[in-house]
């Protein structure tokens, strides 16, 4: 069996996952019945309708190619499924999901920098680090990684550019967010803070 | 008479409530934004709506959504900018105006696309919101006689004509609907309390936050796929004359400009119409009609200008009808509306016309003075815009990625929600990769709670017949009509037909 068209293979086979996986998720919830629907019942039929679109759109994604290949590189898909895996398992199994997720979160960006995809990785990475070190190293410290990291994405980064917009961009945020909109964020990095996130859970 | 005096009244309200110290800084701080991210390229209207709704918490409603929907429409009028002067589109709906607006800049006349660029933005924006007045009442009383059966009806109308009037596979996107709508089931059941796909994840149980979807899926997403692309503009930035239209040249756009209103405003009240599929229409039409166009389209037509832009702006006015009456949204920014209204304690609907008259009619008259404001902030201080184009993506984006980390994080003040956005960011990407359009997924996500509420009364109403929604005739209609734009959408000489039209870029 040959593949015509991947593009629509691939987005075939992503609806077969989720439809299958919402379906399946569903069947452990109470379905109710017609007139007293419970929890399960629209995401069940959700989940089975996605999935069977999915594989409508898979068959007709397969046949002989005419010509016109869509490549599609293989390694998002590996990348993307490997993140979905990683930190939907690790929260499942895991005793503190919000670890696992950062943890996954942070693996599938590294990930996905060594196979390839160093732009998505850099900025996503980069997201997630301010994310999770917000509370901890302050807005300074942070925003200055934020456009560190993912300056790195751009081929066309300059050194001088950056180190400017590090230096406006921090002061922008304290200035806006902190005193400006008051919003309740630390600016400078809280060593209190820093050492409950990194001594393990069993002290609390 | 009657009606004409009650909208006078309602109105005046409406301009009472706008003319506001507050709300005109709030609708001039929208449209001064809009027009920056319709300016810039690589930054659409649904990430910047999407950055900036954590901004407008401590706003009184009124003004938070006076200034949402200046960022809208202030986008539609920023992207011509673009588009004209450095033939990128600043906005997806201006890239009709690239074909004629850039061609006009190069042969020295970039003054004139970008007057009859903002005059018809003017002109459309200003019968949008009239469009938007005088018919927002008699829907929105249409709207009370609606039952949960009705509604349900109406959403798949909705979601739907969504996905047939946008471009690309129907049932990839009908894929991507049902998607949304299951993600938007995240979390715990109203009605029995059960938490649903949460993992065990305390912050999962109050649902997956809209931000974080718009924001992964739209702004980062978009952000990486820039990054990736080669920068190469041609700028036509060093100086900008003739503003003032030739009276030769006025003469020659003005009828665009009418037909351009029309389909405008006749396209944005559609489920999935809106600003993109405006401007497209009109941009066919202008050059169907009229022989030997001098010059031809494509080489520099004042009307290839004047249309598509004087459309897509009524069509961005007249997309807030359905919001506002049925409480439906019809295209991804409205989705997002629907969310900052939430955010505020408003449920969306024909009741709010009611039950808030000030905030309704407020909001459609700040569009008028925001289309007025528009106007002054385009044709003399295009000098500004374009030195801000000068500005490289290099340095724009890491500022643009800071503002979104900020955003997210300050929504509930914690770090899962900026991980749970990066996740779907990864997704964004992925749906970029596979062909898959994210906008009816977000029109879902927002859509999927009301709709299985809705679903769950009506089979309730019925003791479990699911007949219901074919024996009450109002929603059988709308059934109907849906799937007739199936039908229709996939007999093979429309398909090829839609195909064309899409590609014609």
């Amino acid at each position: 069996m040959k593949i015509k068209n991947y593009q629509d293979f691939y987005a075939g086979l992503m609806f077969i996952i989720f439809g299958g996986l919402a379906a399946w998720l569903s069947t452990s919830y109470n379905m109710g019945t017609g007139a007293r629907m419970g929890p399960g019942y629209f995401p069940f039929w959700l989940g089975a309708i996605l999935a069977g679109l999915g594989v409508i759109i898979l068959i007709k994604a397969l046949g002989v190619n005419d010509g016109k290949e869509h490549p599609v590189s293989l390694k998002s898909l590996v990348v993307f499924i490997a993140i979905m895996v990683f930190s939907l398992g690790a929260g499942l199994v895991g005793a503190s999901p919000n670890a696992s997720l950062a943890i996954g979160t942070i693996a599938g960006c590294v990930l996905a920098y060594f196979i390839g995809l160093q732009s998505m990785a850099l900025i996503l990475g980069a997201v997630a680090v301010f994310g999770l070190m917000l509370k901890g190293l302050g807005l300074v410290v942070c925003v200055t990684l934020l456009v560190i990291i993912s300056s790195l994405a751009s081929h066309e980064m300059k050194r001088r550019e950056m180190v400017i917009s590090v230096v406006l961009l921090s002061a922008m945020a304290v200035g806006v967010f902190v005193y400006g909109l008051k919003l309740q964020m630390p600016t400078w990095p809280d060593t209190e803070e820093l050492g409950r996130m990194f001594v393990p859970a069993v002290k609390r | 008479m009657d009606a004409y005096n009650t909208l006078a009244a309602n109105l005046s309200l409406g301009f009472a409530t706008a003319f506001t110290l507050q709300n005109l800084i709030y609708c001039f701080v929208g449209c001064l934004l809009g027009t920056l991210i319709g300016v810039l390229p690589g930054i659409g209207p649904i990430a910047t709506i999407a950055m900036l709704l954590p901004a407008t918490y401590a706003l009184p409603p009124v003004a938070a959504l006076i200034m949402l929907a200046g960022i809208y429409y202030g986008a539609q009028y920023g992207g011509s900018t673009t588009a004209i002067l450095v033939n990128l589109p600043g906005e997806s709906s201006s890239v009709v105006t690239m074909l004629d607006g850039y061609q006009m800049a190069r042969k020295g006349r970039a003054g004139a696309a970008l007057s009859v660029a903002a005059i018809g933005s003017f002109m459309a924006g200003c019968f949008g919101t009239l469009i938007l007045a005088a018919f927002a009442a008699p829907l929105a009383e249409l709207a009370f006689k609606f039952g949960p059966a009705e509604y349900f009806s109406l959403m798949v109308l909705g979601l739907i004509g969504a996905v047939v009037l946008a471009s690309g596979s129907l049932v990839k996107a009908i894929g991507m609907i049902i998607l949304g709508l299951l993600l938007g089931l995240v979390g715990t059941d109203v009605n029995t309390g059960v938490s649903r796909f949460a993992f065990g994840i305390p912050e999962l149980s109050d649902g997956i936050g809209f931000i974080s979807v718009a924001m992964g899926v739209f702004g980062f997403a978009e952000i990486i796929s820039n990054v990736d692309m080669k920068e190469h503009r041609e700028t036509f930035t060093n100086k900008v004359e003739g503003l003032i239209l030739s009276w030769k040249d006025f003469k020659e756009s003005f009828p665009a400009i009418v037909r351009g209103t029309g389909i405008g405003s006749l396209l944005g009240i559609l489920p999935g119409g809106g600003a993109l599929l405006a401007s497209f229409a009109s941009y066919t039409i202008e050059k169907k009609i009229g022989k030997n166009p001098q010059p031809p389209f494509g080489q520099g037509n004042i009307r290839g200008v004047a249309g598509p832009e004087s459309a897509n702006n009524a069509g961005a006015q007249t997309s807030f009808i359905p919001l506002l009456t049925l409480g439906i949204p019809p295209n991804a920014v409205m989705a997002l509306m629907v969310g900052a209204m939430t955010i505020h304690n408003i449920q969306p609907g024909p009741q709010v016309m009611t039950s808030n008259p000030a905030l309704f009619w407020g909001m459609i008259a700040s569009m008028w003075i925001g289309n007025l404001m528009l106007v002054i902030l385009n044709l003399p201080l295009i000098g500004m815009w374009v030195q801000l184009l000068k500005v490289p993506y290099r340095v724009l984006y890491p500022a643009i990625l800071m503002f979104c980390c900020i955003g997210v994080f300050s929504v509930n003040n914690n770090s899962f929600d900026v991980l749970i956005t990066v996740l779907f960011g990864v997704l964004g990407i992925v749906f970029l990769k596979f062909g898959c359009e994210a906008a009816p997924l977000l029109l879902g996500f927002i859509l999927g709670p009301m709709m299985e509420e809705n679903l769950r009364r009506a089979m309730l109403l019925s003791r479990g017949d699911p007949t219901v929604f074919l024996t009450r005739p109002l929603s059988l209609v709308m059934l109907l009509m849906a799937l007739a734009m199936v039908v229709i959408i996939s007999l093979p000489q429309i398909a090829k037909k839609r195909e064309e039209t899409f590609v014609e870029e």
